[in-house]
C-alpha cells in the first residue's frame, strides 16, 4: 500500500482541475491506498457551503466531496494559513477537515510515495 | 475618459488586481469577475489609499457560483446586464488577467 497525497490548490470555478483531482482521489480509494487529500492555496474556496455554480451554467464538483466518506478517505486536511488570507478562517465547511500549517503539510508530502496537485 | 478594468484573475495566484490598482484614476471603475472575486476580501483596504470617485463592482453570478457574497462595503454587485451597462457607461475598457 503506497501513501498518496493530493493538493487541492485551484478555485471552484473555471477549470477542470477540482473534478480531476477529485476523481483521482476517489480512485485511489476503491484501490484502498492510504490517502491523505489537502485542500490549500485557492483549493479552499472548494470547501465554501451554498456553492451554486448553475449560476453559470456549471456543474457543483464540490457537492461531491461529502462522497470522500462513503470512500473511506479520512485525511483530510484544511490549510490554516490559507483561509486565513481569505478572510475564510471560522467559515463553516462543507466537509470536516483537520486544520493543519506549512509544517504539516511539509511532513505530508515528504512522507508520500507520490504526490498530485491540481 | 473614463476606463472600465476588469479583473478576471484570482489575486492570491497572480498580481492581476495589483497591476489593475496601479493603473486605475479617478472617475473609472473595477469589475471583479471570475476568479477575480476572490479580492472582494482585498480591495477595500487597498481601495482606502485610491482617491475617491472610484467605483468597484463584483459579478453577482461568480460569487454567487463560489458562494460568495459581498461583506465589504465600498463594493457593488451586479449582474451580467449591469456589467453590460457599465462597458457602455465608460469609454475604455481594460482587462486585467
Amino acid at each position: 500500500m503506497k501513501t498518496l497525497t493530493f493538493l487541492a490548490r485551484s478555485g471552484p470555478v473555471g477549470s477542470s482541475r477540482p473534478k480531476a483531482l477529485l476523481d483521482m482521489v476517489l480512485s485511489a480509494a476503491v484501490f484502498e491506498q492510504k490517502i491523505n487529500f489537502i485542500f490549500l492555496d485557492d483549493g479552499v474556496y472548494q470547501l465554501l457551503p451554498d456553492q451554486d455554480p448553475a449560476r453559470l451554467a456549471a456543474k457543483n464538483v464540490s457537492s461531491a466531496l461529502p462522497a470522500l466518506e462513503l470512500y473511506g478517505v479520512d485525511k483530510v486536511y484544511v490549510d490554516t494559513e490559507s483561509l486565513q488570507k481569505r478572510g475564510l478562517s471560522g467559515r463553516p465547511l462543507l466537509i470536516s477537515a483537520k486544520a493543519c500549517n506549512a509544517d504539516e503539510v511539509r511532513s505530508l508530502l515528504a512522507d508520500a510515495d507520490m504526490v498530485f496537485g491540481l | 475618459m473614463s476606463t472600465l478594468h476588469i479583473v478576471s484573475k484570482s489575486p492570491y495566484r497572480t498580481d492581476a488586481l495589483q497591476r489593475c490598482l496601479a493603473l486605475v484614476a479617478p472617475g473609472d471603475s473595477i469589475i471583479l469577475i471570475e476568479d477575480g472575486v476572490f479580492g472582494v476580501n482585498l480591495l477595500t483596504p487597498d481601495l482606502k489609499a485610491l482617491e475617491e470617485g472610484i467605483r468597484c463592482y463584483a459579478l453577482s453570478e461568480d460569487l454567487a457560483a463560489r458562494g460568495l457574497s459581498v461583506a465589504a462595503a465600498g463594493i457593488r454587485p451586479t449582474d451580467y446586464a449591469g456589467f453590460v451597462v457599465l462597458v457602455c457607461e465608460h469609454r475604455n475598457s481594460l482587462s486585467h488577467g
